[in-house]
């Protein structure tokens, strides 16, 4: 049966192996210029090279993005680093601008996708950009999976001739509550591009409404799930489904995967349950996130939308404990990002089955001393135990819902 | 270079009639325009007053549409007689694509104010819209010498705001009117937004009922820089005074502001019903601070073939924790290049082992590897190929 793509966000080579380790058909990621993602770790040619080497071995693609609307200026070597692409053999690029898709296709055979930051919205726009030559068309958040159906249909009606139009949605996570790239908050406030790479955020804050009123975070969107529009997706044809969040961590990046590609799986064999879709759900749950809701998949985001909280995330129903580096038969090397202690109850989560659940009766340094307990971005090691055999490398750990939070960690440092 | 305004009313219509410079005025209608207030009777009617007075009047369909949406318009559009219009300026390249097909004689003035700020978008939409582009409007984060350049070598006439409020934010949701009481709820809301982080400025939020939309607290004003590019051939220049409207007029004293634009600027600046600026006109440095925001490390340069390993951690006095990225032989390294910049020698007497306690020799791809404690050096140290 058909499966729609699979589309993962890679912010660094980590992520990028995490995520295709975790069922990713396909990740993007940025170069060091021309993304939206100015803070972000974003790939060097060399990290590029190997990202794209890593994922074509395992059969996964690589998309870069060069989603920002640059200015004049910001093209002097714009071309030069296009044929780089292309040598390195990325799949496809994600651009907004036009003046920027011009330029790659003057200067490479790069396959483009039209970034949802062009806010393309409607049949008539998708018309318009396959007129210009785009790949494949992100559509703007704000389109319905029935409506991207028809903007398909409409397509296939009108060009009986040519491949069907594929069409990418967001399944998952952060949104903007301004249509995609129409927010120049930043811009005016603070001075920094938006569309460049330097959104601050704004429409996070808490904001006074009156003078009698206490402050609201009335711009601020939930997150977005279509966990329960899988479905939909299949019948209407979308080809990609994605998943937001270059800034996002392994963690996060390791369950929304396994968890989309447990139900994409299932729903092709007949097979996603109310049950499995729950449990699916429940692993959602256990990243940071602002509450959920399904965004304009089914119908357009109206009251209920916006995220009322004002400080930060939600807290997942799980923390994030750390990945494994390496395995032997004796022993797996975990590289922590929360303090680990003797006693703690551990999960190892396993790209294709249940989490294994595990209480940690030993710890060893890398160099075999046994120890009690390791600080916040230590490395250490737990036996492989029997219950362990299917743990490898790259897989995540994360802390059972119970652990009792550590008051002393071992003192160490990371370095002189 | 022509004036523009919105309107909403015989008394605008008659305002304008007034100014010499003014050809052309802007009507709103509910069902297109994102601020639009006029019934589709009104529109049609005003845009044949406008001809009596020898204004064009210039449909706004400035909304962003989902396919749903969309397809609801067209199917009320196909009642009206566009060429009733001069011309229709549209934001969604969609409804652009619509009219090419539709209304191939109606003029588009295309609204490319989000983005395209570069030659390249801006010649690429002259390509894809030729034949039936009358027009750019052009964004207000381009600065002045650019403007003068594209007004110079664009094949389109192009047009700027020249005084009104600067849009920040244009979301479809309804952001606001669950948050203000019953009796000021016209379908047209507006209220100031004050955030803490943000200086407490007064935001102007606006709801009607295409969406919700936030603007800058200071008005966008370069009427008294309009020299350089009256020179460049600038096509028309947009006040924008629809916030300074009261019972239907959207153009108050615009006669009196378009006569003091040529004859005392700088006190109509002065004396400007809000704070007035015009933030990128001169310079556009919102990138500038991209390099400070940027990864500090000063060894990225050296991820290249000669960078065999990477440190992940390790324990201060005791160990070193790396990451094997390329294969190589322990007798090809001597150095290691701290995240400072500096380098450190690897001294003779340390030993490699892997994760199995075992001396070893070489290193293979991605294999964890431990070496004795070798001072200075922190996760993110390199470790270089001779």
């Amino acid at each position: 049966m058909w499966k729609p793509e699979l589309l993962a966000p890679a912010k660094n080579l980590e992520r990028l192996q995490v995520a295709i380790t975790y069922g990713a058909d396909a990740v993007y990621l940025g170069g060091q210029n021309y993304g939206l993602r100015a803070r972000a770790d974003n790939f060097s040619p060399e990290e590029l090279q190997r990202g794209v080497t890593f994922a074509h071995q395992q059969g996964a693609k690589v998309y870069v993005t060069l989603n920002a609307f640059l200015h004049d200026e910001d093209f002097s070597e714009f071309g030069d680093y296009c044929q780089l692409l292309e040598q390195l053999n990325v799949d496809a690029v994600i651009v907004s601008d036009l003046g920027v898709m011009r330029v790659i296709k003057n200067c490479s055979n790069l396959k483009i996708h039209l970034s949802t930051q062009a806010s393309c919205l409607n049949g008539y726009a998708a018309r318009l950009w396959t007129r210009f030559g785009v790949d494949r068309l992100i559509l703007g958040r704000e389109v319905s999976i029935p409506e991207a159906g028809q903007i398909r249909a409409k397509f296939s009606a009108e060009n009986p001739q040519k491949a069907p139009l594929e069409i990418e949605m967001f399944i998952h996570g952060a949104m903007c509550m301004a249509y995609s790239g129409h927010c120049t908050i930043s811009n005016y406030t603070a001075g920094r591009d938006s569309n460049r790479g330097g959104c601050i955020q704004s429409c996070r804050l808490p904001y006074q409404l009156s003078s009698e009123a206490s402050p609201i975070t009335f711009m601020s969107s939930k997150d977005l799930w279509g966990i329960y529009q899988v479905g939909d997706f299949f019948k209407h044809h979308i080809c990609s489904l994605k998943i937001e969040g270059r800034m996002k961590s392994s963690f996060y990046v390791a369950m929304t995967c396994k968890a989309y590609r447990r139900a994409i799986d299932a729903y092709s064999q007949g097979e996603l349950t109310p049950e499995l879709l729950q449990e699916i759900a429940a692993d959602l749950q256990s990243i940071p996130h602002r509450d959920y809701f399904s965004g304009s998949l089914e119908t357009a985001a109206g009251d209920g939308s916006v995220f009322e909280q004002a400080a930060g995330n939600n807290t997942g129903t799980h923390d994030y404990l750390g990945m494994v580096l390496d395995t032997t038969e004796e022993a797996i090397a975990i590289k922590l990002v929360e303090p680990l202690s003797v006693g703690d109850k551990v999960e190892f989560i396993l790209p294709h089955s249940q989490p294994i659940n595990y209480q940690v009766n030993r710890l060893f340094s890398v160099v075999g001393e046994e120890i009690n307990c390791m600080r916040k971005d230590g490395i250490v090691c737990i036996p492989k135990v029997p219950k362990l055999a299917q743990v490898n490398q790259l897989h995540l750990l994360r802390l059972s819902p119970s652990k009792v939070e550590i008051t002393a960690p071992y003192s160490m440092v990371t370095g002189s | 270079m022509l004036f523009n305004t919105f309107v909403g009313s015989l008394e605008d219509l008659d305002r304008c009639a007034r100014v010499a410079n003014l050809g052309e005025v802007l009507l709103e209608p509910f069902l297109l325009a994102r601020q639009g207030k006029l019934t589709e009777p009104e529109a049609f009617f005003l845009a044949e007053e406008a001809k009596k007075r020898g204004l064009r009047p210039v449909l706004v369909w400035d909304i962003l549409m989902t396919e749903g949406v969309m397809m609801q318009i067209v199917d009320r559009l196909c009642y009206w007689d566009l060429l009733n219009f001069a011309a229709i300026r549209v934001c969604d390249p969609g409804a652009a694509e619509w009219l090419m097909v539709h209304y191939p004689q109606l003029p588009i003035q295309l609204i490319v104010e989000t983005g395209n700020h570069n030659f390249e978008a801006l010649i690429g939409w002259c390509q894809l819209f030729a034949g039936c582009l009358e027009r750019l409007i052009l964004s207000t984060e381009i600065p002045e010498n650019k403007l003068i350049e594209y007004c110079q070598k664009l094949p389109v006439p192009c047009e700027v705001l020249g005084v009104g409020r600067i849009l920040l934010f244009y979301s479809p949701r309804s952001l606001l009117a669950e948050h203000i009481s019953e009796e000021n709820n016209q379908g047209f809301i507006e209220v100031k937004a004050m955030a803490e982080e943000n200086g407490d400025r007064p935001l102007p939020a606006v709801e009607t009922h295409q969406g919700t939309f936030l603007f800058l607290d200071k008005d966008w004003f370069i009427l008294d820089q309009l020299e350089g590019l009256e020179k460049a051939g600038l096509h028309s220049l947009r006040l924008d005074l629809r916030h300074f409207g009261k019972n239907g007029n959207l153009a108050p004293d615009i006669d009196q502001i378009c006569e003091q634009i040529f004859t005392d600027p700088v006190t109509l600046k002065k004396n400007w019903q809000t704070e007035a600026r015009s933030p990128f006109f001169k310079a556009n440095r919102t990138t500038s601070i991209f390099s400070r925001m940027k990864s500090k490390s000063k060894i990225s340069h050296y991820r290249n073939d000669s960078c065999v390993a990477e440190v992940l951690g390790g324990e201060s006095g005791k160990y070193i924790v790396f990451q094997v990225l390329r294969p190589f032989d322990i007798s090809e390294i001597n150095q290691v290049v701290i995240p400072t910049g500096e380098k450190v020698d690897i001294p003779e007497t340390v030993t490699f082992k892997n994760l199995q306690g075992d001396p070893i020799k070489k290193g293979d791809r991605d294999q964890i590897i431990i070496t004795d404690w070798i001072k200075k050096v922190t996760p993110g140290s390199l470790i270089l190929r001779n």
